[in-house]
């Protein structure tokens, strides 16, 4: 702001609050933006953990992405990891790397600041996966915990038993503007193993017994894509954003491509 | 197409049991994945169909479904209707003779027999019929008429050779019978050849197909074997015996004489090509025994190249002489050798032991029921007298008979004979010129010969008279054929098949027919 107007100022640049209250012309020359809450919403249970690469090693880039362009931008970066840490550590060295993950976790609810990104990007590092998810629960309690209603970034692969509705209607109801990120693994899209299988839930510890093979690869990519599409449907009829990515999908295709495209930045 | 056991088509119903087998017998890997819920999702929208789909690509299962479904329909019998010719009939003889054990053939000629006999039933088309005959000494019907190939290849593998002679000419009447007027028939015949009266059978337009299994007459066999008291010395025996050669060369072979098993001699004989040569040995005989002869020689047979003999010795004859007095008689009889003679001068029924009663001039009330020689015993009711005649020539007699196989009668000369009247039942041993005859009778039951006497008569008319033989040239002569008849009537169980009492070795107490040569060189028995 520049005080003292000259005669090829254009009028409508003139503050005339300040002109009543100080009787002094005062011309803006830029417009201050208000901080805006990014929070990042980082599913680190069990299930991403698979994937070749790994689901939650793709959702670390993504999260560290989304936050260091958001640094840029002068915003608060919030990541919410779930679950929470449950299991006690058992040795000295899993008491430490327990200890770093919390330090990351508590340091990662509220980073600020350009020169935060490397950081940032420790604190992500030191991120582990583990547990089961409680998708909804974690969605819900961030919701009401957060101070400001801003942007949200959902990065989990929306395989909670429980479903996805309740935490995603949390969010939308609080304010935020949702972007839903699905990541599956490769071998979740297309599994490559056939034959008669009984199959173990990593979260849960359910099993479920399937005779597999090529001949119902196609009924199960149908399956899938159902699956995507009830998602999308749901987050379209809220005014949420959807983005499908494997784990296996380059990182510029969803970044500069779909995020753009969707305009969740310029 | 139809199917004869329709019924059959209920064991369709193990159809779905080998589904279930395999639904149930899976085996699972266990897998750890991220989340169950998408399969949880798969599963349920494809639930419909999953139970069959789980079968899919199971090729050992379509194998086994196609296998079970194939048993079924197999079961099931199908069948084309339709027009076809009605199959052919097939005799099949096949020869079990002794001369099939020949080796010349890799086993046997009999194994090569049933070999070929059995690619013929392979070979034979679905529709065709088959009769297979066994044919030895008795042709036997192994398998009547009948297409299945199972019960044919049965019977042919049950026929076994034989030791005896092949009668083919029966089994070729019998396959004749068997293909009389039906078309495209042809009878089979597996044989080496070596059968005797073929030419029965020759111009009757039998459909025969010969398969001759042989390829070569190597066989030297013992073809004759006789045992006899040496003439020139009694006490010694003579075994006669015939080698015959069937190949087409000459022959040397050692020949060895063995009384219970012990070697008596050898004998070095050289046989010409398609040839019999007799061999005699004279040996000395300590006790009963079986005399046995073989020859060396390898061929092709070995069946006939040994024979045995039993061999009795002569046993003194008892005879009983009734006489009111004959000294010339007494020593004519004691004079024959080998006699324990009795004189007594009335006859008894307590003497039965007697192997010949000689009546001089006796006639007993009651005739003895043993061999009798009755010596002028006129008064007997078997004749009756018709006259008598002077000085009658013999002209002939029966030398065959065991009574009078070594009585001469050419210096025999009759003064005066009987004419009498024979009955029906009587058989003319001799015959005499100018219708005098001698009449010796031969009492079939009770075996004993009778001369009413010596006579002068004149012949009947009608039948003709027959007269009694000379009592005194029969009392010379006696002693000899009746030793010689024991002898022949121990060895041999029916006289009348004289020189058939061959026993082979190692089979005493089996009676087998005579070997004797064939045209073909081989062993054979009596046709």
């Amino acid at each position: 702001m520049r005080s003292g107007a000259r005669k090829v100022d254009d009028f409508r640049y003139l503050d005339w609050n300040l002109y009543g209250r100080l009787d002094r012309l005062f011309l803006k020359l830029y417009e201050e933006e208000r901080e805006l809450p990014v929070t990042v919403f980082l599913d680190a249970s069990e299930s991403m953990t698979f994937g070749e690469p790994r689901k939650f090693d793709f959702a670390r880039q993504v999260t560290a992405a989304v936050g260091y362009v958001a640094l840029c931008g002068f915003d608060r970066v919030s990541v919410v990891t779930f679950p929470d840490l449950s299991q006690e550590p058992t040795n000295e060295s899993e008491l430490k790397t327990r200890s770093q993950e919390l330090a990351a976790r508590g340091a990662l609810r509220s980073v600020r600041g350009r020169k935060s990104a490397l950081q940032f990007f420790q604190n992500i590092n030191h991120l582990t996966a583990c547990g089961a998810a409680a998708f909804n629960e974690a969605l819900r309690r961030g919701a009401l915990q957060a101070r400001q209603a801003g942007v949200a970034v959902v990065l989990s692969d929306f395989l909670d038993p429980a479903g996805y509705e309740t935490g995603l209607t949390a969010l939308v109801g609080r304010g935020f503007q949702v972007n839903a990120v699905q990541i599956l693994a490769p071998d979740e899209l297309a599994p490559a193993t056939y034959g008669d299988l009984r199959l173990i839930d990593s979260e849960t510890g359910a099993q479920q017994e399937v005779t597999f093979g090529k001949y119902r690869l196609n009924a199960y990519k149908q399956t899938v894509q159902n699956f995507c599409q009830r998602l999308r449907e749901y987050c379209s009829s809220r005014g949420m954003h959807f983005f499908m990515a494997g784990s296996n999908t380059p990182l510029e295709e969803l970044l500069l491509k779909q995020l753009r495209e969707a305009e969740v930045w310029g | 197409m139809r199917l004869l056991a329709p019924a059959a088509l209920w064991f369709a119903a193990a159809i779905p049991v080998v589904i279930l087998f395999y639904l149930l017998k899976r085996k699972r890997v266990v897998r750890l994945v991220s989340s169950t819920l998408l399969w949880q999702k798969f599963l349920a929208e494809t639930q419909a169909s999953a139970p069959f789909q789980r079968l899919r690509h199971n090729w050992l299962l379509i194998l086994q479904l196609l296998m079970l479904v194939l048993a079924i329909f197999a079961l099931a019998r199908p069948y084309f209707s339709g027009r076809l010719a009605g199959g052919n009939l097939q005799v099949l003889i096949l020869d079990a003779s002794a001369s099939m054990q020949c080796t010349d053939e890799t086993p046997s000629r009999f194994e090569k027999a049933r070999a070929e006999a059995l690619k013929l039933v392979n070979s034979l088309r679905d529709t065709d019929r088959m009769v297979v005959l066994l044919a030895a000494a008795v042709t036997e019907v192994k398998q009547s008429e009948t297409s299945e190939k199972s019960l044919l290849r049965r019977a042919i593998e049950s026929c076994r050779v034989t030791d005896s002679p092949t009668r083919l000419v029966e089994a070729l009447k019998m396959a004749e019978s068997l293909t009389r007027d039906k078309t495209g028939a042809e009878v089979h015949l597996f044989s080496d050849g070596a059968a005797p009266g073929l030419s029965e059978i020759e111009n009757k337009g039998l459909p025969l197909v010969y398969h001759l299994v042989g390829q070569r007459a190597n066989n030297l066999g013992i073809v004759s074997l006789d045992v006899r008291p040496n003439p020139e010395d009694p006490s010694r025996r003579a075994v006669f015996t015939s080698v015959a050669n069937s190949s087409p060369d000459e022959q040397k072979t050692e020949i060895e004489l063995r009384f219970d098993d012990q070697l008596l001699e050898t004998k070095s004989i050289t046989i010409p090509a398609t040839n019999t040569t007799p061999v005699v040995f004279l040996a000395a005989q300590p006790r009963d025994g079986v005399f046995s002869v073989r020859i060396t020689a390898q061929d092709d047979l070995a069946a006939d190249n040994q024979a045995s003999i039993v061999s009795v010795l002569p046993q003194p004859a008892k005879v009983l002489l009734v006489t009111h007095g004959n000294r010339l008689l007494e020593k004519a009889l004691k004079a024959a050798g080998k006699v324990e003679l009795s004189v007594a001068s009335d006859v008894t029924e307590s003497k039965p032991n007697f192997d010949l009663v000689v009546l001089d001039d006796v006639t007993p009330a009651v005739w003895p029921r043993l061999n009798t020689l009755a010596i002028h015993s006129m008064n007997t009711n078997w004749f009756s007298s018709v006259g008598s005649v002077e000085g009658p020539a013999i002209v002939d007699w029966k030398s065959t008979h065991p009574l009078l196989r070594f009585v001469g009668f050419d210096n025999v000369a009759i003064m005066k004979s009987l004419v009498v009247k024979t009955p029906a039942r009587f058989r003319r041993a001799r015959k005499q010129l100018a219708v005098p005859h001698f009449i010796s009778h031969l009492h079939r039951q009770r075996g004993r010969l009778a001369e009413p006497g010596v006579g002068s008569s004149q012949p009947a008319s009608g039948q003709g008279g027959r007269a009694v033989s000379s009592g005194a040239q029969r009392a010379n002569q006696i002693g000899g054929s009746d030793v010689s008849g024991r002898h022949q009537a121990r060895a041999r169980p029916r006289p009348e098949r004289a020189g058939t009492g061959v026993w082979r070795h190692g089979e005493a107490g089996r009676l087998s027919p005579r070997p004797r040569h064939e045209p073909d060189g081989l062993l054979r028995g009596p046709a």
